[in-house]
């Protein structure tokens, strides 16, 4: 059996298991913070007719009201890269490098979802469904999966490299 | 080889708009197929005392769900109060997410570097067990769970943060179904092409092999 792969599925499982329990059992206000207030800001830069105003986890304008519920704050991104990265087999150093570079995409890609379900409801109601609960949960985990995959490709090399 | 590292990217973007487009699309056969198994499942998670009445697809607020209705067969006794027989109840969950499990699956699938059509034949059959049970290991725990989260709410809220099924459909519903079902298609690849004998090794397995092994060989030379 290729014991690396079931030794970083099995690293992977418990490292995001680990992170997503810790969230679900402290019921950390993340949303708050995290994604309304970020995307709250984003959007009010880009939208400034809207007068959108961040209530805790809401996003509200006179047009749009969009509350981030629990489940729906798009923490497991967080908790899918970091969990990815340490249970890679490389160098501390490359894995550091791979949390430097993902975490501020991975922040960027939910700033961008919240903005995403906030610009459909207002200009395309009725396209919501499609975005809310077909797109928006995965189409950023993909992303996420490609950059991980640059990142193996890289952090592979390096290993590999003559020293 | 290196045409096979560009690809996997492409590949699984490819796969992953066609698999949500044809969700989106085509998604309700697939879903009403699953009722009768949602229901039985449900069913045996759901806590003593409560009967899974009907489970249906409904569009609400313009958004198509799954929902339960659920009624109490027998008296059920909390600390401070009780809740009667007969009494109705109805959870529900996004039909998407139950889609969420192929789409993900089959996109890996559908990515996984293999070197031979048979190699992505078999992955792609060995998709459906995969899929069969992340499903079954996300949904019907999801709308017991509500369940069992609405009746402990308003009956003994105090014990519903410490309740394994409430924390688990917590689990399932932040995040975790993808992650189990990110887990389950990297070990359906894994073991098709472990059983691939004669086929090369993947480039992906590949990776993780010669990393995990260099960073062997560097801590058995520092012994």
């Amino acid at each position: 059996m290729r014991r690396g792969g079931i030794r970083f599925v099995a690293l992977f499982a418990l490292i995001f298991g680990g992170l997503q329990l810790a969230l679900v059992k402290t019921r950390a206000p993340v949303a708050d913070w995290l994604v309304a207030a970020p995307a709250g800001w984003a959007l009010a830069h880009a939208l400034p007719d809207d007068r959108i105003a961040v209530h805790a986890n809401e996003v509200r304008s006179a047009r749009v009201r969009l509350n981030i519920l629990p489940g729906c704050e798009g923490t497991e991104l967080f908790f899918l890269l970091v969990a990815a990265v340490l249970a890679f087999p490389a160098p501390w150093r490359a894995k550091l490098v791979g949390l430097a570079l993902g975490l501020p995409l991975v922040f960027a890609l939910n700033v961008v979802r919240v903005a995403t379900l906030y610009v459909t409801v207002r200009n395309l109601p009725a396209r919501f469904e499609l975005v809310h609960g077909y797109v928006a949960p995965t189409a950023f985990v993909a992303l996420v999966g490609v950059f991980f995959w640059c990142w193996t490709a890289r952090a592979s090399r390096r290993e590999h490299a003559p020293i | 080889m290196k045409y096979e590292k560009r690809l996997v990217p492409l590949a699984l973007l490819g796969a992953y708009v066609l698999l949500t487009f044809a969700a989106f699309w085509i998604g309700d056969h697939y879903v009403a197929a699953w009722l009768p198994l949602l229901k039985n499942e449900t069913q045996w998670l759901l806590p003593r005392g409560l009967l899974c009445d009907s489970l249906s697809l409904l569009t609400r607020n313009a958004e198509r769900l799954i929902e339960v209705h659920a009624v109490t067969t027998m008296q059920m006794p909390f600390d401070a109060s009780v809740l009667p027989a007969g009494v109705r109840l109805k959870t529900s969950t996004l039909q998407a997410y139950l889609l969420s499990h192929v789409v993900i699956v089959y996109a890996i699938l559908v990515a996984w570097p293999v070197t031979h059509w048979r190699g992505r034949v078999a992955l792609l059959l060995s998709g459906v067990p995969c899929v069969f049970l992340t499903t079954s290991l996300d949904i019907p725990f999801v709308l017991a769970g509500l369940a069992q989260n609405l009746i402990l709410g308003q009956f003994a809220p105090e014990r519903a943060s410490g309740d394994p099924l409430v924390l688990y459909y917590s689990f399932m519903h932040g995040g975790g179904r993808v992650a189990l079902a990110i887990c389950g298609a990297l070990l359906t690849g894994l073991v098709v092409t472990r059983f691939q004998s004669r086929a090369p090794e993947t480039d992906v397995g590949r990776r993780v092999n010669s990393s995990a092994q260099k960073r062997h060989d560097v801590e058995a030379t520092a012994r």
